[in-house]
C-alpha cells in the first residue's frame, strides 16, 4: 500500500532580519492510510511548522512532501491550495470556527469552497450524527461549549472527506472531560471512516488513543513509534 | 459564501450602515443635483415656449434667456407692430412699415429674485397686461386681471399661476389666496388673480413697476410677436432681421433647444457631482472593507486553511462590497425620491429624476463600491495563511 503522506528531507529556516533560524533540519516521514499517527515534541522542535508544510500553508526550504503521490513541494501557491482544499483538512487548537455562521453553516461553507453549489446534505447529517451535533446544527459557536466547537470544527474538516486530517494540539483549549470526549469523537472517525489522522499534541493522554506516536526535536523525526511515556518534554 | 455575507453585513450594523449611507450620498449627489438642474430648465423651457406668439425678439448680443435685465426699447413692440414714423420729438428716425404678418406684440420683462422660500431662484415677469393675452392663451380663473400699473392703486398688484396659487407661501407664511401679499424685487405686491396655463414666469406684475423698481424705464427684455398663422413665422422673422438688424430674433419652437444649449455649461458642473460621487463611493467602500479585512483577518486565515482559492477571497469580499452598494444605491434612491417631493412641495424648484440617470447613479455607486473593495480583496486574497490564523 501507498503512503498518503511522505516527506523527505524536509527543511525549513526562518529568516528573522539577517538571522537564520531553522525549524526543520530534514524531517522524513511516512504515514499510511487510515494510520492515527501523533506528534509529539517539546516546543519549537517544529511539529507546528511541519504541519503546515504538510498542509500546504506554507512553501519548505527544501526537500519534498508527497500527499497521494502528487508531490506538494513542486507546486504552485495555487496548486497547493487546490490541494489542500482536495486533501486536507484542519482543526486548530482554537477551533478556528466562523462566529457570525451557525455549526450547519461552518460545514456549508467547507462544503461550497470545495466543492462549489454541489454540496451533500447526507453526508453533512452522517458526520454531525458521528460527532453528536445533530441538535446543534442551528447554533452559532458561541452558543456552543469549547468541546461542542471543536467537535464542530473537526466534523467541518471532515466533511470533504479529505486524505488527511490535521489537527494541531485540537484538545489544547479544552478541560479533561471535554478533552475526551473530542478525542474519542477522533478515535471514531479513524476507525469507522478510516480517516487517516496526524495530530499535534503536548498530552500524553491524548497521544496514547493513536496508532503510533512520532518524536520530534529539533527539526528532525527522531523516532517514528515510540512508547509515549518515553517522549521527553510532554505532560502527562 | 452568501450566508458569510449576510452574517458579515448584519453581524457589523454600524460599519454596514455608514457604507451604505456613504454609498447613498453619492447617488443623492448625482440624482438630485441632475434632476435639479434638468428639471429646471425643462420646467423654465415648457413655460418658456407655452405662448401663442410665434415669434421672440431680443437685444443684440448673446442670446441668455436666464432673465436678462430691461435692456430692451419697449416701443419695438409698437414699432413691430405698427412701423415707424418720424415724429416733432424724433424727427431723424427711419420711417418703417408694419411688418407683414403681424397682428400683436407685447413688451415682457423677465428679473431672476431670490425663491421667496429662501431656497432656489424664481423668475417674475413685468407685461402689459392687454396686449400679452393677445400674445398668449393666458386665462385668468380667479380674482382678476392685473392692472397697468399706471392706474393709482395698480402699481403693486401680482397675478400668480394656479402652480404658485397652490404650493406657495405669502409674506406670513399662510397659502396663497386673492388678497395674499408677496415679496417681488424687494417690495409687496398684492395677489389680485390666479391664472392658467403656466406661461413664462409664474409671478406676474406690471411692466410699469418693474421699469420703475429696476431703473429700466420704457425699457423690456423681449417682445413677443404674434402671427396672423403659425405658418407665417418664418417670413416674419425673415422680415424683423431685415427691418431691425443688430437684435435677435428667434421662433419660439427653437427655445427648448436654446435651453438644452445652455445646460451645456450645467453639464460640466455635473460631471464635476459624478466624479465626486464616484469618489465617495470608491473611498467610503475602500476605508470599510479594509477595515473590514483587518478585523477579519484571523477568518480569511480560517478560509484559506479550508483551501479558498484568492478567486473565491476576492468574490466574497467583492460581493459584500457590491451587496453593500446595492442597498446604498436603494437607499439613495429612497432618499433622492423624498428630497424630490420635498423640494417640490415646499419650494418651486423643479426635480426631474429621469430613468439614464438614476441607471448612471446606480453604476456609479455600485462600480465605485466595487473598484473600492479591489484593493481590500486583493490584500486580503494574499495575506500568508499562517500569520492570518494566528492573527488576534
Amino acid at each position: 500500500m501507498k503512503p498518503v503522506l511522505e516527506t523527505i528531507d524536509l527543511k525549513m529556516v526562518y529568516h528573522v532580519g539577517k538571522v537564520e533560524v531553522p525549524a526543520l533540519r530534514g524531517a522524513t516521514l511516512q504515514v499510511e492510510p487510515g494510520e492515527y499517527v501523533a506528534i509529539m515534541g517539546p516546543s519549537g522542535c517544529g511539529k507546528s511548522t511541519f504541519l503546515h508544510i504538510v498542509g500546504g500553508m506554507l512553501k519548505p526550504t527544501s526537500g519534498r512532501v508527497i500527499i497521494e503521490e502528487e508531490d506538494l513541494t513542486a507546486m504552485t501557491d495555487a496548486q497547493r491550495t487546490d490541494l489542500r482544499r482536495r486533501k486536507i483538512g484542519f482543526v486548530f487548537q482554537r477551533f478556528n470556527l466562523f462566529p457570525t455562521l451557525t455549526a450547519e453553516g461552518n460545514l456549508k461553507l467547507a462544503e461550497r469552497i470545495h466543492s462549489g453549489n454541489s454540496q451533500d446534505p447526507g453526508r453533512r447529517r452522517e458526520v454531525l450524527k458521528l460527532l453528536g451535533l445533530a441538535d446543534k446544527t442551528h447554533h452559532k459557536p458561541l452558543e456552543l461549549s469549547g468541546g461542542e466547537q471543536q467537535r464542530v470544527a473537526i466534523a467541518r474538516a471532515v466533511i470533504n472527506r479529505p486524505a488527511i486530517l490535521l489537527a494541531d494540539e485540537p484538545t489544547g483549549n479544552l478541560d479533561t472531560e471535554n478533552s475526551d470526549v473530542v478525542l474519542d469523537m477522533m478515535a471514531q472517525l479513524n476507525k469507522e471512516l478510516r480517516q487517516t489522522i496526524i495530530m499535534i499534541t503536548h498530552n500524553a493522554e491524548a497521544a496514547a488513543r493513536a496508532d503510533r506516536v512520532i518524536e520530534m526535536r529539533d527539526g528532525h523525526v527522531v523516532r517514528s513509534n515510540v512508547q509515549v511515556g518515553a517522549v521527553q518534554g510532554t505532560h502527562k | 459564501m452568501d450566508s458569510l455575507i449576510a452574517a458579515n453585513i448584519s453581524q457589523r450594523p454600524l460599519r454596514t450602515a455608514i457604507s451604505i449611507i456613504g454609498v447613498a450620498l453619492g447617488v443623492i449627489l448625482v440624482t438630485l443635483f441632475v434632476g435639479l438642474a434638468r428639471g429646471m430648465m425643462h420646467d423654465a423651457a415648457r413655460r418658456q415656449s407655452n405662448v401663442d406668439a410665434e415669434v421672440r425678439f431680443l437685444p443684440g448680443g448673446n442670446i441668455s434667456l436666464a432673465g436678462n435685465p430691461l435692456m430692451l426699447q419697449q416701443r419695438y413692440a409698437d414699432a413691430i407692430l405698427k412701423g415707424v414714423q418720424p415724429t416733432a420729438d424724433d424727427p431723424d428716425v427711419l420711417p418703417k412699415p408694419p411688418v407683414p404678418g403681424v397682428i400683436a406684440t407685447t413688451a415682457v420683462g423677465e428679473y431672476v429674485q431670490s425663491s421667496v422660500a429662501g431656497i432656489g431662484f424664481e423668475m417674475v415677469d413685468g407685461l402689459d397686461y392687454k396686449s400679452f393675452v393677445q400674445c398668449t392663451h393666458l386665462n385668468v380663473t380667479k380674482g382678476r386681471p392685473l392692472g397697468d400699473g399706471e392706474t393709482p392703486g395698480s402699481e403693486y398688484e401680482a397675478i400668480v399661476d394656479r402652480y404658485y396659487a397652490e404650493s406657495g407661501k405669502d409674506i406670513d407664511g399662510n397659502p396663497i389666496r386673492l388678497g395674499s401679499r408677496i415679496t417681488v424685487l424687494g417690495h409687496e405686491f398684492t395677489i389680485v388673480g390666479v391664472y392658467e396655463p403656466s406661461v413664462l414666469a409664474r409671478v406676474k406684475i406690471p411692466l410699469r413697476t418693474m421699469q420703475q423698481l429696476l431703473g429700466g424705464a420704457e425699457n423690456c427684455t423681449f417682445v413677443m410677436v404674434k402671427c396672423e398663422r403659425p405658418e407665417l413665422a418664418d417670413e416674419v422673422i425673415e422680415q424683423l432681421r431685415r427691418y431691425y438688424p443688430g437684435n435677435h430674433v428667434i421662433a419660439t419652437t427653437e427655445i427648448p433647444a436654446l435651453y438644452s444649449q445652455g445646460l451645456a455649461p450645467v453639464e460640466i458642473f455635473l460631471n464635476v457631482v459624478i466624479g465626486l460621487s464616484l469618489v465617495i463611493s470608491v473611498l467610503v467602500i475602500l476605508l470599510a472593507m479594509y477595515t473590514t479585512i483587518i478585523e477579519r483577518t484571523r477568518e480569511i486565515g480560517i478560509l484559506k486553511s479550508l483551501g479558498a482559492s484568492k478567486r473565491f477571497i476576492v468574490v466574497t469580499i467583492e460581493k459584500e462590497a457590491a451587496l453593500i452598494s446595492a442597498m446604498g444605491v436603494v437607499l439613495g434612491f429612497i432618499a433622492a425620491v423624498a428630497g424630490k417631493l420635498w423640494l417640490e412641495a415646499n419650494t418651486r424648484l423643479m426635480v426631474d429624476l429621469e430613468i439614464k440617470w438614476l441607471v448612471i447613479a446606480a453604476l456609479i455607486g455600485i462600480v465605485g463600491g466595487i473598484v473600492g473593495a479591489i484593493y481590500p480583496a486583493l490584500r486580503a486574497a494574499n495575506l500568508d495563511p499562517v500569520e492570518a490564523i494566528s492573527y488576534d
